[in-house]
């Protein structure tokens, strides 16, 4: 009998387990469904409840600064409920991810992770469901067929100005690199060779900046410099010593690639056009120590710990441990992609069209940091309470609070916020 | 007699420093010819590889602690990600420093092994099933906590003793010693001994194998989580992954695990020679560093390398008997040569 009992308890038990196996297995997916409804201030325009699902691709301050602003500030106000993913890496992932969304009643997706490939396959996931469809990426050649395809739930989608942000690093190489001293760059080229936008122009706009400071012709083609899935060196006719390393610290074995490359003692200027900060900086202040020499950083970054920590340090030579960095307000690119949903979903899907009919891509642009001043003054923007993209600059970009609201209106409308603009509204 | 013991004793750290030696030499050898560096040049050489050492170190113990008995523990990685996720963020809110992180965080990992433990032993799943229900119950509980932020190290003040290498060092020297008393020479290591052998004949003997399988998880809990203090000061942070992707720490530190149990049979001292197994391999990878590869190339360069070694391990038996016939069959001819010249 109690043999038998026993049994019981092992089979239901093992079905636990299994339950757990299942649940647990997609509760990335199924991620933080968070905020309740929130929406008895019933935002403008429509009183109609919609929950967008949004696909994360890294978990870090920005991700959880974006959460925060979704929640807690956009989410009453319109109405809106949010489901966020685990940080999706592939595919695979982010499809699992949109069909846990659909069954849990999502009406679009805001896809974080975009890798051109991908899009077109999303999108017609996303209409399957009958949800509408934008990601934080640009038009390439991978994904132009989505653009011209006529899918109706496609929103276009948003990114950062690349162009203008790889400008960011390649004039202040132009301003601040003395060409009299000799120096050695290596150029974290990131997921460029795997077509990041934001990486690739980063790490063209340096490579671009070292040619014209040094007047220098590499024996290879930039392109082909940063799309080497492999360390290549960027040897050129002015002997200056280059050297390109592409992949991230989450790969085994890439940090203390770096660490080998900079032990050469061939380079002191570390141009990194991923975000890696927080991973690289410990390295770097390691082998001042054990090497007596002086690096310095220059690198994609966004606001957090990290970034905080490193340009508030200070080097065994007494100079700022990170040079320079980049940030951008979470708040104004999360409005960007909540309205290319938001208009679609609230029959308004003509103010996410370019002039040509095509769904468009907004483009918002970065800022450069350098100096501890500057971050804090900036940090302390778009934070809780203190957004920069507050109510009024979310209905800016909303057909349903603006009569006739174009594409070109809400770019321009983006395009107008920047430093001096923000810095002007939040009374510093 | 006390001269054979010294002799019998120096042969057998000769034998198991051998081998971190000879790659050592290969790696060096390599390095020079390709890179113009060695394998190790400077004191950040010697940090990372200490830092990298006790980590791998510590994860191939944990392995091999439920290993032996038969048991995979699928959940070491996912152990590794809750002890410092929940144990260095108690340890930061409290301002307790390096020291302190380390400290909870083994102590959650320790938590997670008696959790994981008490499971098994009421429940009997196949550990490999229990491992893997495990890692995705801890590794959702690690994303749920700290906004998915998992835990920053770098730029917090205090943890820099973490980086230290003298105490990186006494570290790596206690987690051997201790390890070594704890399955050599306790009570507890005899029976584990016991049960290692024969898990039925050490329960007929009066050997309670169900406390010493949990004393096993916690263990092995806690050694993992000592592990993931090491790795998320050198890499500055730990972010909380899903889907079972911690398990790939199990499978990184297997090739450590594998490589010590063989040098370990050598010396005669297991914990020995999974030190040894992980210094070689630590050489290996920081060798292969230098000569600029990309990271893809490296893994396939590691993971041939383990698959040989256990390819070779597994047949080892087979070489041997070959070996020993081609002997037997010399001999015959050298004693038929013998009476034919007789004759």
């Amino acid at each position: 009998m109690r043999k038998n009992r026993k049994s019981w308890l092992i089979r239901l038990t093992a079905l636990c387990l299994v339950m757990v196996l299942l649940v647990a297995g997609g509760c990335g997916a199924g991620g933080d469904e968070s905020q309740p409804d929130g929406g008895s201030s019933g935002g403008s325009g429509s009183n109609e409840k919609f929950k967008i699902g949004i696909v994360e691709v890294q978990l870090n301050d920005e991700s959880t600064n974006r959460a925060n602003w979704f929640n807690n500030y956009l989410g009453p106000k319109y109405n809106c409920e949010f489901m966020f993913s685990e940080a999706c890496t592939d595919l695979n992932s982010v499809m699992t991810f949109v069909e846990n969304a659909a069954d849990a009643g999502c009406d679009a997706i805001i896809n974080y992770y975009a890798v051109g490939a991908n899009t077109q396959q999303l999108v017609e996931l996303c209409a399957e469901y009958d949800m509408y469809y934008t990601e934080n990426g640009g038009r390439n050649s991978a994904n132009d067929a989505v653009y011209t395809g006529n899918y109706e739930n496609f929103a276009g989608n948003f990114m950062a100005d690349q162009p203008d942000t790889g400008k960011l690093f390649h004039d202040y190489l132009s301003e601040t690199l003395d060409t009299s001293v000799p120096h050695g760059f290596i150029v974290g080229t990131g997921a460029a060779y795997q077509g990041n936008a934001q990486q690739t122009e980063i790490s063209a706009n340096m490579l671009g900046a070292l040619e014209e400071l040094y007047g220098l012709k590499f024996d290879s083609t930039i392109e082909e410099l940063y799309t080497s899935s492999a360390p290549v060196e960027g040897t050129n006719d002015k002997g200056i010593e280059v050297y390109c390393y592409p992949g991230a610290p989450s790969t085994s074995g890439w940090l203390e690639g770096l660490n080998a490359a900079m032990q050469t003692g061939k380079y002191d200027y570390i141009l990194m056009s991923g975000n890696v900060l927080g991973n690289i900086m410990t390295t770097v202040d390691e082998l001042e120590s054990a090497m007596g020499k002086d690096f310095t950083v220059i690198g994609f970054g966004a606001f957090g710990e990290a970034l905080t920590s490193a340009m508030n340090s200070v080097d065994r030579f007494g100079n700022q441990a990170l040079s320079m960095s980049t940030v951008k307000f979470t708040s104004i690119v999360s409005t960007m992609g909540f309205s290319k949903v938001y208009n679609c979903l609230t029959g308004h899907r003509d103010a996410c069209l370019a002039e040509n009919g095509e769904p468009s891509v907004l483009l918002f642009r970065m800022n450069a940091v350098t100096s501890p001043e500057q971050l804090t003054e900036m940090s302390s923007w778009d934070t809780d309470g203190k957004w920069v993209a507050d109510y009024d600059f979310i209905a800016s970009l909303l057909a349903t609070e603006v009569e006739g609201l174009t594409d070109a209106k809400i770019q321009e409308t983006i395009y107008a916020m920047d430093y001096d603009a923000i810095k002007a509204r939040l009374g510093n | 007699m006390k001269s054979n013991d010294t002799k019998d004793m120096v042969l057998r750290v000769a034998k198991a420093a051998a081998v971190p030696l000879a790659v050592w030499a290969i790696m060096q050898a390599i390095d020079l010819a390709f890179a113009g560096m060695g394998v190790i040049n400077n004191s950040a050489d010697i940090k990372t590889l200490f830092r990298n050492l006790i980590s791998s170190l510590a994860f191939a113990l944990a392995i091999g602690a439920n290993l032996n008995c038969g048991r995979m523990d699928l959940s070491l990685g996912a152990q590794m990600y809750a002890g410092v996720i929940f144990g260095g963020n108690i340890a930061l809110m409290f301002n307790l420093g390096g020291i302190g992180v380390l400290i909870l965080s083994m102590a959650v990992g320790a938590l997670c092994g008696l959790v994981i433990g008490f499971v098994f032993i009421r429940l009997r799943i196949l550990p490999m099933v229990l491992g893997l229900g495990m890692t995705l119950v801890f590794e959702c509980m690690c994303f749920a906590i700290n906004n998915q932020q998992g835990i920053i190290l770098y730029g917090k003040s205090g943890v820099d003793i973490l980086s230290n290498i003298t105490f990186i060092v006494i570290v790596t020297v206690a987690i051997v010693i201790l390890a070594y008393y704890m399955f050599q020479l306790s009570s507890y290591g005899f029976k584990y001994r016991a049960i290692q052998g024969s898990q039925k004949l050490a329960a007929d003997a009066g050997i309670n194998i169900y406390s010493n399988c949990v004393i096993c998880y916690v263990i092995a809990g806690t050694l993992v989580a000592c592990a993931g203090v090491f790795t998320t000061i050198y890499q500055g942070n730990l972010t909380p992954v899903l889907g079972m992707s911690s398990n790939g720490k199990v499978f990184t530190n297997m090739f450590p695990m594998v490589l010590g149990t063989w040098i370990g049979g050598l010396c005669h001292n297991r914990e020995g020679g999974i030190l040894m197994g992980s210094v070689t391999v630590n050489i290996i990878i920081l060798g292969l560093t230098k000569l600029g590869l990309s990271n893809s190339v490296q893994n396939v360069v590691i993971y041939a390398l383990f698959l040989l070694f256990v390819v070779y391990n597994t047949n080892r038996s087979k070489i041997d008997y070959h070996r020993a016939r081609r002997a037997r069959v010399a001999e015959a001819r050298k004693m038929l040569a013998q009476k034919a010249a007789v004759h």
